[in-house]
C-alpha cells in the first residue's frame, strides 16, 4: 500500500515538474515578440542613476535622447532624435536645439522643451552622472520647442553626450508625481512597460503606440534574467530566449555550432588593466613598474584569460577609438630584461605582493593565477587577494592595495584617459599618479574641437601614459552576443546598447 | 560503554574493548572498503612529493596546452591554464584532508570542551552557553562561514576557520546530550566522594565515556568538512591561487562544462570518493561503537 502511494507520489511530483518546465511562451497571437536574457537584474530603470550595463540596454528600449550618436560616442556621425536639428554659435559656446513636437510620453504628456532642461539639470546634479557635465553652464527654455546649452568652454564631447542614456529625456511630472519612478518609468521611446517592473523578476515592454517614428517590426520584449551564461545558451538553443549578450568565450562554438543561432562578436571598449599604487614602495620605483610590465606576457593572458577572442592593448584606446596608435608596442614581455630590471631597481630577490582582484569576475581571476604565475619568474611572490566586488571597490577607492586589476569601459577617448591618468580621475586612485604635463594635455584635447587635432593629443597622452606606466594596459576581450538566427538587423554599439527597434523578426 | 564499570577498568580491559569494536567494524564489510579508500588516499595524499613536483607540474602553467583531453602525458587531460589535471588533483588530496582533518579535529575540541562543561555543571552556565550555540545554530552553516571569510579575508587558514566556527555547535550539542546522560551515573559520584576535581572528572571519566557518539560524528564531519570546504572555494571564497583545491578545480571547470565536462567530472569524482569513503566509515564506527546493536 505504502509502496502504491509513494509510486503515485512520486508520478505527481514528476508531473509537476514538466508543468513547471511548460515555458512562458504565450500563446502565438500574431504578435511578434523576442525574449532578451540579462545576466542580472536592473536595480533600477531610471537613466539618471543607471550603473548596470543591464539598465543600459533596457533603457535604450525605452527613452530617446535628444541626438543619436551611431556607434556610441566614436563616431561624429549624430543624428536627430527627439531634436529635428541644432545650431552651434560660432565660438563654441552655445547650443540651441530645435525639438520635435508631435513626442508624447507614456503617461500622455506633451514633450518640450521644459522636458529637455528637467532632464539636463536633473543629470547635472545626480552623483553618479554630475561629473559628465562639467563643461555645462546652463541650460535654457527660449520657447516650447527650442532649448538652449550654455558650455563654460568649446568641448567636442558634448554633443555626442546628448545621445547617451543617461541624458534620455524624461517628464518632470512623471518623477515628481510618483516616488517609485525607478520601478514605474515613464519615457517617449518606442517600447514602454507592460506592467510594472520588479528587480530581481523578469519584466515585458510592449510597443507604445503612440510613438513618434515608424512602427517597428517587433511588438514585444520579454526580458529575462540568466545569472549563469551557460544556462542562458541552453535556453537560447531550446529557443526559450532569442538574445543573450554578455556571453563568455566558452560559449562561442556551441553558439556557433546550432545553425539556428548566430553569433556576433564585436571589439569591445572594456580594457582590462593592473594599476600600481604608485604611493608605496616599491611601486613608486619606475624600474620595479617597468619590471612588471617585461614580465607580463600578454599573449598568454589574451589566450589564458579569454581563449584569444580580444585584442591585446597597448594603451586604455582600442583600435575603434580616437587616438589609438601602433607605435606603442602591443607585448613587451621580456624575461631577462625583466630580471636585470628588477636588479638595477634593488630588489634581486624579488618581494612578496598582494593582488587585489574581483572575485565574481572570471575574466579578471583568470588574469591574475597567469599574472601571479609570470611574476614569480622574476622572483615576485603573489598573493591573489579575492574580495568580492564591494570589498574589491572599497578596498581601491580607499587606496588599500598594493597592485590590482581593474575594468573600465568607455566608448570614448576623452572618459577613458580622464578616469585613468588625470591627477583627479576616479580611478587614480588616492591621486597616486601625479604628471602636470599629463594634466595639461587631458585638459587641452577636452577642449579641442578638430577632430584631427584631437587623435594627435590623445597620441602623446597615451604615449606619456606608457612611459609613466601608472597602469599597465592588458586587453580588451570580445563583446559575444547570440541570438536567434531568425532576428535581423542587430548591432552592436559599444557594448551595451541593443536597441530592439531596428530588428526584424522572420518567422 | 556506559554499560561497563570504569572504576574497575584496568588497562587490559579498555584495548579489549577498543578491541571489540575493532572486531565488530571488521565484520561490516561497507566500512572495511570504506576504511580502506580513505587509507588509500591518505597515503597518496602523504606520499605525493614523492612521484610528484609541485613547482614544474601543478603549478607551471602552459598556456598554449590548455584544456586538453585526457592523453597518455596528460592522463586526467589539462586545465584552463595548461596545468596537468591528475597531479593538481592528487595534490589537492592534500589540501583536502588537511583541511577536514584540522578543521574537525579543532571545531571538535572547541565543541567538546563547550558541550562537556555545558553539560556538567547545567544550571545557568549551561543555559547560556547553549543559548549562545543556538543563535550560531540559527544561522545556515553556509552563510555564517561565508560571513566570517567576508571579515577575515579568504585564505586557507580562514577558510578553516570558518568552517570550524560554524561545526562547533553541532559538536557541543552532541557532546552536551552524552555528558547529560552520565554525569549521574555512580562513577562519577564515586569520584566526587573521593575528592576528585571537576576537571580531573571530566578529562578522566566523563569525555572517555562521552566520545563513542562523537568519534562517529567526527568521523561523518570530515566529509561534511571537505564538502563545506569544497563549496566555499567553488563559490570564490578561500583558496587562493595557485594551490589546487578540488572545489576551486571545479568551480573553474564549471565555465566549460559543456564543451570540455571532464574538468568538473574528475573533481567531482574525487570529493565524492573521499566523502562517501568517510561516510561509510562513519556509518560502520556508529554500528561498531554502540553496543545495542551487539
Amino acid at each position: 500500500m505504502k509502496k502504491k502511494l509513494a509510486v503515485i507520489l512520486m508520478l505527481v511530483l514528476a508531473l509537476c515538474c514538466f508543468a513547471a518546465c511548460g515555458g512562458e511562451k504565450e500563446a502565438d497571437d500574431g504578435v511578434k515578440s523576442v525574449t532578451f536574457s540579462l545576466l542580472g537584474s536592473p536595480e533600477s530603470l531610471d537613466p539618471a542613476t543607471t550603473t548596470s550595463g543591464a539598465s543600459l540596454m533596457v533603457e535604450i528600449q525605452m527613452y530617446n535622447t535628444l541626438v543619436y550618436s551611431d556607434g556610441g560616442m566614436v563616431s561624429s556621425d549624430i543624428r536627430p532624435e527627439l531634436a529635428t536639428d541644432w545650431t552651434i554659435s560660432d565660438d563654441g559656446l552655445t547650443y540651441t536645439f530645435n525639438l520635435r513636437n508631435d513626442v508624447y510620453f507614456h503617461n500622455g504628456e506633451k514633450f518640450t522643451a521644459a522636458d529637455a532642461k528637467y532632464t539636463f539639470d536633473r543629470v547635472m546634479v545626480e552623483p553618479y552622472t554630475s561629473y559628465l557635465t562639467v563643461m555645462i553652464k546652463d541650460t535654457v527654455v527660449v520657447d516650447e520647442d527650442t532649448f538652449q546649452v550654455n558650455l563654460l568652454y568649446p568641448s567636442a564631447d558634448f554633443l555626442p553626450m546628448c545621445g547617451m542614456i543617461y541624458f534620455a529625456i524624461v517628464n518632470e511630472k512623471a518623477i515628481t508625481s510618483s516616488e517609485t519612478f525607478m520601478y514605474e518609468p515613464v519615457g517617449t521611446g518606442p517600447y514602454m512597460l507592460a506592467d510594472k517592473f520588479v528587480p530581481g523578476q523578469g519584466f515585458k515592454f510592449v510597443y507604445n503606440e503612440n510613438y513618434w517614428g515608424a512602427e517597428p517590426d517587433i511588438k514585444e520584449i520579454n526580458f529575462e534574467i540568466y545569472p549563469d551564461t551557460n544556462t542562458a545558451v541552453i535556453a537560447l538553443q531550446n529557443g526559450e530566449i532569442d538574445f543573450a549578450p554578455a556571453l563568455t568565450v566558452n560559449d562561442v562554438a556551441i553558439v556557433e555550432a546550432d545553425k539556428d543561432l548566430k553569433l556576433y562578436q564585436e571589439p569591445s571598449y572594456t580594457i582590462n588593466y593592473l594599476t600600481m599604487n604608485k604611493n608605496g614602495a616599491p611601486y613608486n620605483n619606475d624600474l620595479v613598474r617597468d619590471a612588471i610590465n617585461h614580465a607580463i606576457n600578454k599573449e598568454d593572458l589574451l589566450l589564458g584569460a579569454v581563449d584569444g577572442v580580444g585584442e591585446i592593448a597597448n594603451s586604455p584606446l582600442n583600435s575603434l577609438m580616437l587616438g589609438y596608435t601602433e607605435d606603442i608596442p602591443f607585448n613587451e614581455y621580456d624575461l631577462e630584461k625583466a630580471k636585470q630590471l628588477m636588479i638595477d631597481a634593488g630588489y634581486p630577490d624579488g618581494f612578496s605582493c598582494n593582488l587585489l582582484v574581483n572575485s565574481s569576475n572570471a575574466t579578471s581571476m583568470k588574469l591574475a593565477q597567469i599574472i601571479q604565475y609570470q611574476l614569480a619568474q622574476i622572483g615576485i611572490d603573489v598573493f591573489v587577494d579575492q574580495q568580492e566586488k564591494a570589498t574589491w571597490s572599497s578596498n581601491l577607492s580607499n587606496s588599500n592595495f598594493e597592485i590590482a586589476l581593474g575594468t573600465l569601459n568607455w566608448p570614448d577617448s576623452n572618459n577613458m584617459v580622464t578616469y585613468l591618468y588625470h591627477t583627479q580621475g576616479t580611478f587614480n586612485y588616492d591621486r597616486a599618479y601625479s604628471n602636470p604635463e599629463m594634466d595639461a594635455l587631458i585638459e587641452q584635447a577636452s577642449q579641442e574641437l578638430d577632430t584631427a587635432k584631437r587623435a594627435d593629443l590623445y597620441e602623446q597622452i597615451v604615449k606619456l601614459g606608457h612611459e609613466d606606466l601608472p597602469i599597465i594596459c592588458l586587453l580588451f576581450p570580445n563583446e559575444i552576443v547570440g541570438a536567434n538566427a531568425k532576428i535581423d538587423g542587430i548591432k552592436i554599439f559599444d557594448n551595451t546598447y541593443f536597441p530592439v527597434y531596428y530588428w526584424t523578426l522572420n518567422e | 560503554m556506559a554499560q561497563q564499570n570504569p572504576a574497575a577498568q584496568a588497562p587490559t580491559k579498555k584495548r579489549s574493548q577498543a578491541q571489540e569494536v575493532w572486531m565488530r567494524l571488521k565484520k561490516n564489510k561497507q566500512a572495511m572498503a570504506g576504511l580502506f579508500v580513505f587509507i588509500v588516499i591518505c597515503i597518496i595524499a602523504i606520499s605525493a612529493p614523492l612521484f610528484i613536483d609541485y613547482d614544474t607540474q601543478v603549478v607551471q602553467q602552459n598556456i598554449p596546452n590548455k584544456i586538453k583531453p585526457p592523453s597518455a602525458e596528460h592522463p586526467l587531460g589539462t586545465d584552463a591554464l595548461g596545468r596537468d589535471v591528475m597531479a593538481r588533483l592528487i595534490y589537492g588530496a592534500r589540501i583536502s584532508l588537511t583541511i577536514g582533518l584540522i578543521t574537525a579535529i579543532s571545531a571538535l575540541t572547541i565543541g567538546g570542551l563547550i558541550g562537556a562543561v555545558a553539560g556538567f555543571y547545567g544550571g545557568k552556565l549551561d543555559d547560556i552557553l547553549m543559548r549562545i550555540m543556538d543563535i550560531f545554530l540559527s544561522l545556515p552553516s553556509m552563510l555564517l562561514a561565508i560571513a566570517v571569510i567576508a571579515s577575515l579575508g579568504s585564505g586557507i587558514t580562514n577558510i578553516m576557520i570558518a568552517v570550524a566556527v560554524s561545526y562547533i555547535p553541532y559538536y557541543a550539542r552532541i557532546i552536551r546530550s552524552s555528558v547529560l546522560s552520565i554525569r549521574n551515573k555512580e562513577y562519577i559520584e564515586s569520584a566526587r566522594a573521593i575528592g576528585t576535581s571537576d576537571f580531573r572528572i571530566i578529562m578522566k571519566h566523563i569525555i572517555p565515556n562521552a566520545i563513542g557518539p562523537v568519534i562517529v560524528q567526527a568521523t561523518l564531519g570530515v566529509g561534511e568538512i571537505i564538502i563545506s570546504a569544497a563549496g566555499l572555494s567553488f563559490l570564490g571564497l578561500g583558496i587562493e591561487p595557485p594551490l589546487p583545491e578540488w572545489g576551486k578545480m571545479l568551480s573553474e571547470g564549471k565555465e566549460v562544462i559543456r564543451s570540455s565536462p571532464y574538468l568538473v567530472i574528475f573533481p567531482g569524482l574525487c570529493i565524492m570518493t573521499t566523502v562517501l569513503s568517510l561516510n561509510l566509515l562513519g556509518d560502520g564506527l556508529r554500528d561498531a561503537l554502540d553496543p545495542r546493536l551487539k
